[in-house]
């Protein structure tokens, strides 16, 4: 499985927090939540009847408010709102120890097409009578493949060897009541409208920057939550975000793309229009510096990745990877599986998933929840403590020595979850003043009798390669790359990306520094996209491995640019 | 050589000089300046300059709202501004089209698929013009490389036909435009939670719903031979479809489409109720009738089923397009089963000499019926005409573009999209047979045979507006002139017995019906029935992935087709394992 992974870049500069995630209210439970219950009461009470009657079911209700501006070169490109419901439902045959979710192994890798295709659409109205017919439908067809499944496993346990993981299919956890008012979600149209064509207008005079766009999205996401064991949960969030792309190309046909994004729980808490300006202008600077930078070949080295960077690479290299879901199924390559209790970073290192955490100084987190998407109550798991790997994040997929959820069962709006990260956060207990890392690395350059290390400053995202018949890789996609001579000089390269292999690039990790670096961004893996933030100090690694970026064989346009036409 | 790209310069010059025109607005005037510059300076080094180029960008603005149950799904408004371009290189006789190439791969630093860009939505001169450059960099791009590519998979090769990759045609400048079409969202949520409301009363549907849409799309076109169109199609579509299963699990669904040019011009709501009513009350019925075993003999279809059958079979065969070359031997056949079984069929009777059928965009009009298939300009800015394709049963001549087939070199004025697509299409038969007559004749086919009954078809449904999604992929994947796997889309069919006594059966699948078995129609009334629906996928090539086909897929086709009586034809249940019917009651009908 690769999980492409788009985590964008979020500035720890002048973010203005303010609160977000309000503390619990003791609000009305709203008729969507007694639809789905008294829909939920009914089913299992008809389907006690049937041969292989469900032993769980529950619905999950996410409405999703969005609303959306974007420009290019200082022109409206689109202005759109809508408001959607979509419906999960997971309804279970069997028991807790074997049911219609286990694996089947041996067999063609199939996507479920049924489950992970299909998005059941609920009415946006709160009518009970309507809402409870389309749930009905659902439960329906989801019961009788259900039903399917489970004879289809039971065959295939039968024909095949013994499962190496013994554990049960589905945890059992306290049914959690909760509910919270729904967010007030505030979109003013019109003013963003203003402030994006502004935000890209910049890129007007440029002819040799093909693309210079601004997207502001706003969601506001209520979800509804019920299930056969007693839940009965609303949550409800809105999210705001900024994001600017831009890209222009070398000579050589080499496409080098800017991106900056900003997140936040309230509108307030993104940055003014003078601050996305100054960073327009840096990113106007960027491209054209990154236009005549020269290209690094392939190289192996030092090297310090800045806290925005590690970040990244935490997520892509390590989270994939303690992923519950992806120990128990045979196909993946499983790096951290039987690696609990053992070293794996150095002893001031620690890592831990916190949903509970909804900003870090300034910046607010995405990974944020209340609840995850299987009503399991978000919680801080430390997966590595003083150096040590400790623990997998958990959906209520159960792997062996691991019998209860953590809180991590994930999805997007109306896809089944599975095991996903939340807020990645890398902490050291002996940080060093970045001066210091560089100068560590200098060290290390000519400790190695290298020509140069390399600093990663920025980072578009990055992809990884869990399962067993591909190398079980990752690729991180730097945008910003400096070589660093050991004379000190610094100088701006491009066309590399941060290539390597989990456990070898874990091992070569060897300090980091203060200066603590958040990305916000949508992770995209098996369930769908979902919110996720990575934070980290600036680490030294002592052996990193580069290659050759894919390049584009394009040359730039044959004409110049009409305002730029002469002729 | 050197010598002959200036000569080819040169005739480029002379003829994509369109003097400009005062009150151009500023997407003309943009598309104008850049269509000037790139005609005159857009090469890659020693390779060929484009010696065609058009534009064209949609407008399209519209909103829609969605209910089931009485309650809304959804309601949204949008507004886009897309530019297709479209840039030949070669000459008229050999260019870089009519190969295969993906929508996708290297278009310079265009973001573009299908030729498609997205245009800012503001008139601004200065940055449409920076769109426009660069989409058509890129497509000239790729242009010259499918050039390349297609004279590559040529070179060892024989082409036993030499036809023209495009066509000449004289410019024209045309204007089709008509008031916008105005829809209150308020109003039409309010209209589908009233519609969608009405299966409330109806404990056998299982899942329905009802939509209502308005579309302006506003195009304007230019190509470098000097054709210009302003065009606008203003449209309004309400849908309702509605699924139950038998007792015996297999699935009934049903789904229409009424459609105005304005609110006012859809039917009364009194009168959709009505319809949905009677949507319903038909769906019940069938649950209650027996699924048709084998049957093979007489097959009357009666007004809509005719023209949904001659939609679905025959319509197809009837566009031409040209054979694509691959570069791939593998997808050779494919593309050889992708061209009209009708291709080779001119001259030669393909309907019983009692029926003739022509294609009318200019008509707007049938009786007191309004059609929707009509426009004054097809998307290559040829004037639309009259086409009459089949004459006392001989096939005259096929709908193409500008990319001429054998046989047929000039448009018929036909593009739809990136093909050729039917507007109003007029079945018409000699004779004075009236609807009873017809129904009589199927009987006396029944008598003759000694059979104990023959079959009436009433309702067919159109695919694109009943079931669910992945019937549709199923329909989407057909080839044209094929039987497309499990067509099942007979709804309401009758077993008439001698004595003209009817019962409804259900589930009756058509087996083995092709373009041919339309020769075989031994009667038709003289009455005809308009039927407007979408064309659907099935009348574009399987091969085809421009973007730009997505309106041409909403945008409905008339049919004016009399009721048409087939002397033997095979019906028969459909195979295969079905869902059951559920197992919890509806709630609403529960309680």
């Amino acid at each position: 499985m690769k999980h492409l992974c788009r985590i964008a870049i979020m500035l720890l500069t002048v973010i203005v927090a303010a609160p977000a995630l309000g503390e619990p209210q003791g609000a009305k439970p709203a008729p969507v939540l007694e639809a789905m219950k008294a829909e939920l009461a009914r089913s299992m009470e008809t389907f006690k009847s049937q041969p292989v009657p469900p032993y769980f079911l529950s619905y999950e209700i996410t409405e999703t408010y969005s609303g959306t501006v974007s420009s290019s070169f200082g022109k409206l490109t689109g202005s759109n709102e809508n408001r959607s419901r979509l419906l999960n439902v997971d309804l279970r045959v069997g028991d807790y120890a074997l049911d219609n979710t286990r694996q089947i192994r041996g067999a063609f890798p199939s996507f479920d097409f049924g489950d992970r295709f299909t998005f059941a659409q609920i009415p946006i109205e709160d009518d009970a009578d309507s809402i409870r017919s389309i749930l009905w439908y659902h439960t329906d067809k989801k019961y009788k493949r259900a039903a399917e499944q489970l004879t289809r496993i039971q065959t295939n346990i039968k024909v095949k060897v013994a499962q190496e993981d013994k554990s049960n299919d589905f945890s059992r956890e306290t049914p959690e009541k909760f509910s919270e008012d729904r967010v007030e979600v505030k979109f003013d149209r019109r003013g963003w409208e203003d402030k994006v064509r502004k935000y890209t207008a910049p890129f007007a005079s440029y002819g040799d920057i093909y693309e210079a766009s601004a997207t502001y999205y706003v969601t506001g996401e209520t979800r509804w939550f019920v299930s056969s064991e007693g839940a009965g949960i609303q949550t409800s969030q809105a999210v705001y975000r900024l994001f600017v792309s831009a890209f222009t190309k070398a000579a050589d046909g080499m496409e080098l793309p800017r991106y900056v994004t900003f997140a936040a729980f309230s509108p307030e808490g993104l940055p003014d229009d003078a601050a996305v300006l100054r960073d327009v202008d840096k990113m106007i600077a960027d491209l054209k510096a990154l236009r005549e930078a020269p290209v690094v070949e392939p190289y192996t080295g030092p090297a310090i990745l800045t806290g925005r960077a590690s970040g990244v690479f935490f997520h892509e290299v390590f989270g994939h990877r303690i992923e519950g879901h992806r120990q128990k199924d045979e196909d993946e390559g499983q790096t951290f599986k039987k690696k609990i209790g053992e070293k794996l970073l150095p002893e001031t290192f620690s890592v831990y998933f916190d949903p509970t955490m909804k900003r870090i100084g300034p910046t607010d987190l995405v990974g944020a929840y209340r609840f995850d998407n299987q009503g399991v109550k978000a919680r801080r798991v430390p997966v590595i403590e003083k150096g040590v790997f400790k623990n997998f994040l958990l959906s209520r997929a159960p792997i062996e020595g691991f019998a209860v959820s953590n809180g991590h069962g994930r999805g997007q709006a109306g896809l089944p979850p599975v095991a996903r990260q939340s807020n990645l956060i890398v902490e050291n207990t002996q940080p060093v003043s970045p001066a210091e890392l560089r100068k560590m690395l200098i060290e290390q350059i000519k400790k190695e009798n290298k020509p140069f290390g390399l600093i990663f400053e920025d980072i578009e995202g990055g992809f990884t390669m869990t399962g067993r018949f591909l190398p079980n890789a990752f690729n991180v996609i730097p945008i910003l790359v400096y070589r660093l001579y050991p004379d000190g000089r610094q100088e701006l390269v491009r066309g590399v990306d941060l290539i390597g292999t989990p456990l070898t690039a874990f091992s070569k990790i060897v300090a980091a520094d203060t200066q603590v670096g958040a990305f916000n961004g949508i992770c995209g893996a098996e369930s769908g996209g979902v919110p996720v933030a990575a934070v980290s100090p600036g680490v030294l690694i002592s052996q990193i491995e580069v290659q050759k970026k894919d390049k584009s064989k394009e040359r730039p346009p044959i004409l110049p640019a009409p305002f730029a036409d002469k002729k | 050589m050197r010598h002959k790209v200036a000569v080819v310069t040169v005739f480029v010059l002379f003829l994509f000089f369109v003097p400009g025109r005062a009150g151009d607005d500023p997407v003309m005037t943009a598309l104008r300046e850049e269509m000037a510059r790139s005609m005159q300076r857009l090469q890659l080094e020693n390779l060929e300059k484009p010696y065609f180029i058009a534009y064209r960008v949609d407008d399209v603005t519209g909103s829609s709202a969605s209910a089931s149950f009485g309650s809304l799904l959804g309601s949204a408004a949008s507004r886009s501004r897309f530019l297709t371009v479209e840039v030949r290189v070669g000459d008229y006789a050999f260019d870089n089209t009519n190969f295969m190439s993906f929508g996708f791969g290297d278009t310079g630093v265009a973001r573009m698929f299908g030729g498609m860009v997205t245009l800012p939505l503001e008139d601004d001169e200065k940055e449409m013009r920076r769109q426009i450059w660069l989409a058509t960099d890129g497509a000239y791009k790729k242009a010259l490389e499918d050039l390349s590519k297609k004279r590559a998979a040529l070179q060892n090769k024989t082409r036993t036909e030499e036809i023209p990759d495009f066509s000449h045609t004289t410019p024209a400048n045309t204007t089709d435009v008509s008031p916008a079409a105005e829809l209150n969202r308020a109003d039409a949520e309010k209209l589908v939670r009233e519609l969608s409301a009405l299966f409330r009363a109806m404990p056998d549907v299982f899942r329905s719903e009802v939509s209502l849409a308005v579309q302006n799309m506003n195009s304007r076109y230019l190509n470098s031979e000097g054709a210009m169109f302003v065009r606008t199609v203003p449209l309004i579509s309400l849908t309702a479809r509605a699924e139950t299963q038998a007792p015996d699990g297999m699935p009934l669904a049903d789904g229409f489409a009424l459609y105005g040019r304005s609110m006012s011009e859809l039917p009364a709501k009194e009168d959709v109720a009505a319809r949905i009513r009677a949507m319903g009350g038909n769906l019940s019925q069938l649950r209650n009738a027996s699924p048709l075993e084998q049957y093979n003999g007489p097959v009357l279809f009666e007004g809509q089923a005719a023209a949904e059958l001659f939609s679905q079979v025959f319509v197809p065969a009837l566009l031409g397009r040209p054979r694509t070359v691959t570069a791939e031997p593998q997808f050779d056949q494919f593309m050889a089963q992708s061209s009209s079984p009708l291709l080779d069929k001119v001259g030669s009777r393909v309907l019983p000499t009692f029926l003739s059928v022509a294609d009318n965009p200019g008509a707007t009009i049938f009786g007191d019926m309004k059609l929707f298939g009509g426009r004054k300009v097809d998307d290559d800015g040829v004037p639309t005409h009259e086409v009459r394709l089949v004459e006392k049963g001989i096939l005259k001549t096929l709908l193409v573009t500008r990319r001429p087939v054998r046989g047929i070199l000039q448009s018929s004025g036909s593009r739809r999209g990136s093909g050729p697509g039917a507007s109003n299409l007029f079945v018409s038969a000699e004779g004075t047979l009236s609807e009873a007559d017809l129904k009589a004749e199927l009987i006396k086919l029944v008598q003759q045979r000694s059979a104990s009954y023959g079959i009436l078809v009433r309702r067919m449904t159109n695919p694109m507006l009943a079931g669910d999604l992945f019937d549709s992929l199923a329909s989407m994947m057909a080839i044209p002139g094929r039987e497309p796997a499990g067509l099942r889309t007979i709804l309401l069919a009758y077993k008439v017995f001698p004595d003209g006594r009817e019962e409804l059966v259900r589930n009756a699948e058509l087996s083995g019906i092709t373009v041919a078995t339309f020769k075989e129609i031994v009667a038709a009334s003289r009455t005809q029935s308009v039927s407007s629906a979408p064309p659907g996928m099935r009348n574009i090539s399987a091969f085809s992935f421009d973007i730009g086909e997505a309106e041409s897929i909403a945008h409905p086709v008339s049919l004016v087709v009399p009721s048409l009586l087939f002397e033997d034809l095979s019906l028969k249940k459909p195979s295969g394992e079905f869902s059951k019917p559920p197992i919890a009651k509806h709630p609403f009908f529960e309680k």
